[in-house]
């Protein structure tokens, strides 16, 4: 015989269901990456042919511009001459000694991320992609929208 | 009250304690509310260069000492799509410095370059004066004239890439061309948001897939600062 004040207790598995349920989505949906990576103020272009964000977590470096091709944070200072080509060679060597003390004989392949404005101009973006290439650097990913924002 | 009546007359509680397991669950869910990010609709796609010189002996076989990814293949077969942009300092309509002007497609079997669409046709010349006053008189936010302007902007834009598009498929049609590479070749000046959708047109759909190599020519200022 059930008593008034048992009667009157929440039943709480449904609610833990939906809990779970809620924690399920979001695991499934998260992404892991670096928040300072993603600039908010690059309006990024509209390409379908873009496949979901790569989650691999490989080495890599992301590199926000501008509508005027100028390199926005974290690596705002990194504009104007070649300091952006003397960072990524530095980089470079930072990775090669690492993999060295890790016993990793192989060449180091980081991967340049480039979010770059939808209103950059091609020459801008061109002159970046260089300065990495001049660094060493063998693997480039255009970021963009797999579709248009509402 | 009730749990102690139960131990009190079974000495055990052997039911299980949901509110730590609840509490749990909310915090877990709470950090995952505040690391949820918008930009999940970001995708990439990988980044194959070509330089500069290489672009004067488009469809002959490419050598490429040094291009930028992983080493592409030879390149015999080879497309190129050219964008002009209108000129710097110049407008063309609703169109100014950055927005494109002509495509043009170049076939491994052409000498020169085909005219797939220029954006200042007859039609277009007519049709985008009136537009353009008539965006300039109505009184609107500059923003949302902005992105008016860009929007028949880029579906000019699109009208011509569709052409392109009908004209690669034609091409891979044909069995010999199996083996196709296809060059994009956007002015220095033309905007990151058009050689997108050049680019998405050069890739096709996933119903239709056109090229799945694509690479990207440098464009003849490369290296050199304004």
């Amino acid at each position: 015989m059930q008593t008034g004040e048992e009667a009157g207790e929440p039943n709480l598995v449904p609610l833990l269901d939906l809990v779970f349920q809620l924690i399920m989505f979001f695991m499934i949906t998260v992404n892991f990456v670096r928040v300072q990576d993603l600039n908010q103020d690059v309006n990024l272009p509209v390409a379908q042919a873009a496949v979901p964000r790569d989650q691999s977590g490989e080495e890599h470096k992301t590199l926000n511009i501008n509508r005027d091709g100028k390199l926005l944070a974290p690596y705002e200072d990194l504009n104007g001459g070649k300091k952006l080509e003397e960072y990524l060679k530095n980089y470079m060597i930072h990775l090669e000694r690492k993999a060295r003390i890790q016993g990793d004989k192989s060449e180091p392949n980081p991967l340049i991320v480039l979010r770059a404005d939808r209103d950059v101009r091609y020459k801008d973006i061109w002159e970046i992609l260089e300065m990495c290439k001049s660094a060493g650097i063998k693997r480039y990913q255009f970021r963009a929208m797999t579709r248009a924002s509402p | 009250m009730n749990k102690k009546k139960k131990i009190d007359e079974m000495g055990v509680n052997l039911g299980i304690i949901i509110t730590p397991m609840l509490d749990m669950a909310f915090q877990v869910l709470a950090f995952f509310i505040m690391t949820y990010h918008p930009s999940a609709l970001e995708g990439y796609f990988d980044i194959k260069m070509l330089p500069p010189e290489k672009l004067a002996s488009a469809g002959k076989q490419d050598t490429t000492k040094d291009p930028g990814a992983e080493a592409p293949p030879e390149l015999t077969d080879v497309l190129t799509v050219y964008v002009k942009s209108v000129g710097r300092g110049q407008s063309e309509g609703t169109r100014s410095e950055g927005d494109p002007s002509r495509i043009e497609l170049k076939r491994p079997e052409d000498s020169n370059p085909e005219m797939m669409s220029d954006m200042n046709t007859e039609v277009v010349r007519k049709l985008t004066p009136d537009l353009k006053d008539f965006l300039d008189d109505v009184p609107m936010e500059p923003r949302r004239k902005d992105a008016l302007k860009e929007k028949y902007n880029m579906a000019l834009f699109q009208e011509g890439l569709d052409k392109v598009s009908a004209e690669l498929k034609k091409f891979l049609e044909d069995p010999s061309h199996i083996k196709a590479n296809i060059k994009i070749a956007p002015d220095p000046e033309l905007k990151h948001k058009y050689t997108m959708a050049l680019y998405d047109s050069c890739k096709g759909t996933r119903e239709a897939p056109l090229f799945q190599n694509i690479q990207f020519v440098a464009p003849p200022l490369a290296g050199k600062k304004d």
